[in-house]
Parts: structure tokens; sequence; C-alpha cells
């Protein structure tokens, strides 16, 4: 039996979905694909925990909640941070789950680039550095022959990158129309359904965690404007930039605007809509009982093909296990394609 | 010559007889009525086939007459579809001239606006819902021109999707 040593860059939401993932998982994995799952490092923002036999999932996620620090795990615990991390262990595979930065996409780039350079594959959940520097990374990862694989940053655990590249692949792709912020659409369903305005509303989607305390990336768009750039690049081959797409967020949305397109049988969406001429994040009228019209945090696209018509997919676009489950995903991906072979 | 109408009424008791006022009036001949209570579209509305007889005057007549009374027409002679589409504008719409808004849109060719619903908050930024009717090969020159209102005034505009 083979062992694959995965490195967990960033130890928040998504890094712990991967712990718990990762657990309920490797039974399966060992019985499917013959290879042994460990967690070999892990590491938060200023700390980390190293052991080249594996680390213990429930006790990674323990020592993090309890005392916020993974330099407390029992004997493995470390002060080594950042890019050092990558040099300190052996690994194959690195699960990168940092804080999206859409400013200068660091800490993502430098780890992502690094673990290239040593020759290991990169899973992300990351959105920052795919929206920016997205031709710089995949030409790295070519030249350094490994794999770069980012299901995660798009819709959470709803397939849509991989959807297109994988499943659909004797289609062209002409356009991806889409809600992928789910915050925001919790927020106009609840304008919707009781009436009350943005800023009640915004402090009741804090309160309940579904929005963070500095809301901006996602009501003002950032977030889905992110990944409208990655689909733009990855599934239509657009050489987008962020500062292509038109981006209006929520935030100027009044309760009467919701209430007289109701009228009228709309609904009002952040609607993302990428195709070869136009780049765009903005509310939109959509019709009720549509493929739009969707509740709470759910995501959703509908892909527009030249031969399979219109392919919808919706699915939950943020959480902890979910969007761990994307990565796993893709690491499998990774794990079918470099470490399986079937006897 | 003989022409076949297609409109679109709202399904509420006395639609129908007042849309055939007009022929009336012109003089125009009806063929025959297909009324179908059981097709309605996605704004609750019922359409109404329409075959009628007359001079190509008194038939083009007709047309405008039925428009100017605000009824819809989806087809005439299975051509010239029309569709209805929506627009929301957020903003300080009635400082900036919500006649001026209507009268750009009106005079754009073939576009015309048959519907509006406004709605003022203590915050003063209000919120206008605007219909339009146009021929579906229309829909870009109205939204480039909504766009164009919008950033001129300062609106934040919502289109259909």
């Amino acid at each position: 039996m083979k062992d694959l040593k995965v490195c967990i860059m960033g130890f928040g939401a998504v890094g712990q979905g991967l712990a718990k993932v990762i657990l309920l998982k490797k039974e399966n994995l060992k019985e499917l694909y013959g290879v042994n799952l460990k967690i070999v490092s892990v590491a938060d923002s200023s700390s980390s925990v190293i052991c080249s036999d594996g680390l213990d999932e429930n006790e990674l996620i323990r020592i993090k909640k309890e005392t916020g620090k993974l330099k407390n795990y029992p004997e493995y615990g470390s002060d080594i941070s950042g890019l050092d991390v990558l040099d300190a262990c052996d690994y194959d595979v690195l699960l990168e789950a940092v804080p999206t930065n859409i400013d200068d996409a660091e800490p993502a780039k430098s780890l992502t680039l690094k673990a290239f350079k040593q020759g290991k594959d990169v899973v992300t959940s990351n959105k920052g550095h795919l929206a920016l520097f997205y031709d710089e990374l995949l030409g790295a990862a070519k030249e350094n022959k490994v794999l770069f694989k980012f299901e995660a940053s798009v819709g959470g655990t709803m397939p849509i990158i991989n959807l297109a590249q994988e499943t659909l692949p004797a289609n062209k792709v002409t356009s991806i129309v889409g809600i992928l912020n789910g915050t925001t659409n919790y927020i106009l369903s609840r304008m919707t359904s009781e009436g009350t305005n943005y800023e009640n509303t915004l402090k009741e989607s804090q309160h309940l965690g579904i929005a963070e305390t500095d809301p901006t990336q996602d009501v003002e768009g950032i977030d889905a404007a992110c990944k409208t750039v990655i689909l733009a690049n990855s599934v239509l081959g657009i050489p987008a930039k962020y500062d292509d797409v038109k981006v209006e967020g929520i935030s100027n949305i009044t309760s009467e605007a919701i209430e007289i397109a109701g009228q009228e049988g709309y609904l009002i969406k952040l609607i993302a809509e990428v195709s070869e001429d136009h780049l765009e994040v903005s509310p939109r009228l959509v019709k009720k009982g549509s493929a739009f019209d969707i509740n709470g945090t759910l995501n959703m696209a509908t892909v527009t093909t030249d031969l399979s018509g219109e392919v919808t997919v919706r699915g939950i676009g943020a959480g902890s296990v979910e969007t761990a489950a994307a990565m796993l995903t893709d690491l499998i991906h990774v794990i079918r394609e470099k470490y399986y072979v079937d006897d | 010559m003989k022409m076949n109408l297609v409109l679109e009424l709202s399904d509420t008791p006395g639609q129908l007889v007042s849309s055939l006022d007009p022929f009336r009036e012109l003089g125009a001949n009806l063929v025959s009525v297909i009324h179908d209570r059981s097709n309605i579209t996605d704004n609750g509305n019922v359409s109404v086939q329409i075959a009628v007889e007359g001079d190509k005057d008194i038939l083009e007549k007709l047309i405008d007459t039925l428009e100017n009374k605000g009824m819809s027409i989806l087809k005439v002679d299975g051509s010239l579809k029309t569709i209805k589409l929506s627009t929301i504008l957020i903003g300080h719409i009635i400082d900036t001239d919500m006649r001026d808004t209507v009268d750009k849109i009106n005079a754009l060719d073939n576009i015309t606006v048959v519907g509006m619903e406004i709605k003022l908050n203590h915050e003063e930024k209000s919120s206008g819902l605007i219909t339009v009717e146009l021929p579906i090969e229309s829909k870009k020159i109205f939204l480039d021109k909504m766009q164009e209102i919008a950033k001129a005034k300062g609106l934040l505009l919502i289109n259909e999707i």
C-alpha cells in the first residue's frame, strides 16, 4: 500500500473540514485506490504541526478549537510557519485553504508556486491567486509537470469546473450564468420573504454567521467576480483578469425594488455572467419559478454548450465540509491520475 | 386582405370585448376569434388569436389603434413578435426626471413603455419598475439606452437576465 502524504495549509473552516472528510473517507480510498492517505503537516497563520507518520484528524481539530494554535499539538506542534512548512516535511500533495486575498493573492500564490517548484501537486479552495494570476499559475504548474486543481474555488461543493472540463468535454461552452455567492443569495432571499431592508437583513446574516463581520467581499460582488474570472479562464478559455469584470453588488438594493419586482413575477438575484463578450456580476431580474429561483445559501449555474444545449447545476455554495468535499474530489482526481494502478 | 393577430390580454372580465371595439369602429371584418383561457402566459395573461379581413389601410390603422389602447400584440401574421421586458431603476429617479427617462425610451424605434410602478421610501432612494414592449431584435438597443440613462443619472439599473 502506497502512502499519500498531504500538507494542509490554512486551518480555518475549510482546513478543518478537510481533516473531517479525510477521516471519514480514508478507509474508502484505501479500498478503492490502494492509497494510504496521511496528513503529515498542517499550518495555521502563525504555527504548524508536522509529523511524517501522519497526524490524528480529531486531535488536530480539537487542539485548534480549544487552544486556537496548532503549535499546541502534543509533541509535534511547532513555530514553523508559512513557506517554511513546505521545507519542513516530505509531502506529496498540498491542500491549500488559506483565506482569499484579492489584493496581492498572498500567501496562497507563494505557497502554490513553491509547491510547484518542489514538484508537488496542488489542490486549492482559494480564489484570489486564480483571479489575479491565472496564467502565471497554470503556466508554472505545466512547467513543473504537476497537477493544479481548483474545483472548490467556485460554487463550493457544486460541480462546475470539473463538470465542464471532465463531463462535457465534447462541447464548447459558450456561456455560464449563475448564482455564485451564497451569502448574497441568502440576504436577497430573506429580503424577499420577510420584506426587510438590506441593512437589517445583513445584520441578521452576520448574527447567524452567514455573512462575515466585514461583508464587503460578498455584498459588493467581489467574491462572485473572482469566480467569474476563474470560470472565464478555466472553462471558456478567455484570458480574463479581475479588472475585466463589470461588478455591482447588492448593497443598494431596496426592499421596495424587491417588492415591485415580485408584483410582476420577478425576483432580484446577484447574477454572474460569463461569455466571450460579457463578464459581469450584477443584480438582475429573474423569473419566479425559473432555474434561478433558488433560496438561502444555495448556488446554481446554467452552462450553455454548443452540442448539449443548457446544463444546469445547483448545490451548496459554501460551508466547511462541503467545500472540503470538493477539494477531496480534486485530490481523488490526482490519485487516479498519478497514484492508482489498476491491476 | 386577411390578417392573423395574436393579442395578449389580462385574464379579467371584459378584456376580450373591449379589445374587439376597434375592429367594429374601423369596420374590419372578424373572421374568427380563439380565446383560450386554459393557456395562461408567464405573467398570468391569456392570448387571443384573431383572424380579420379588411382593406390594407384599415388593417394598419387597426394595429395602431390597438397599440394606442395599450393592447399587447404578440404576433401579426406570425411575424413581428414583440416581447415585454421589465427593468428596475433604484436611486433618485424622481429628482432625475422620470418623465424624461420615459420620453427617452419612447423615442426609440418600436419601443414603448407599457407599464410603470414607483415606490418611494424614507431614505429618499426610490425604486421604479419600467415595463416596455419591443420587437425581440430591439432588445440590445433598449438595454444599451437604459445603461446610458442609468449612468447619466447615477441610478442603479437592474435588468432581466
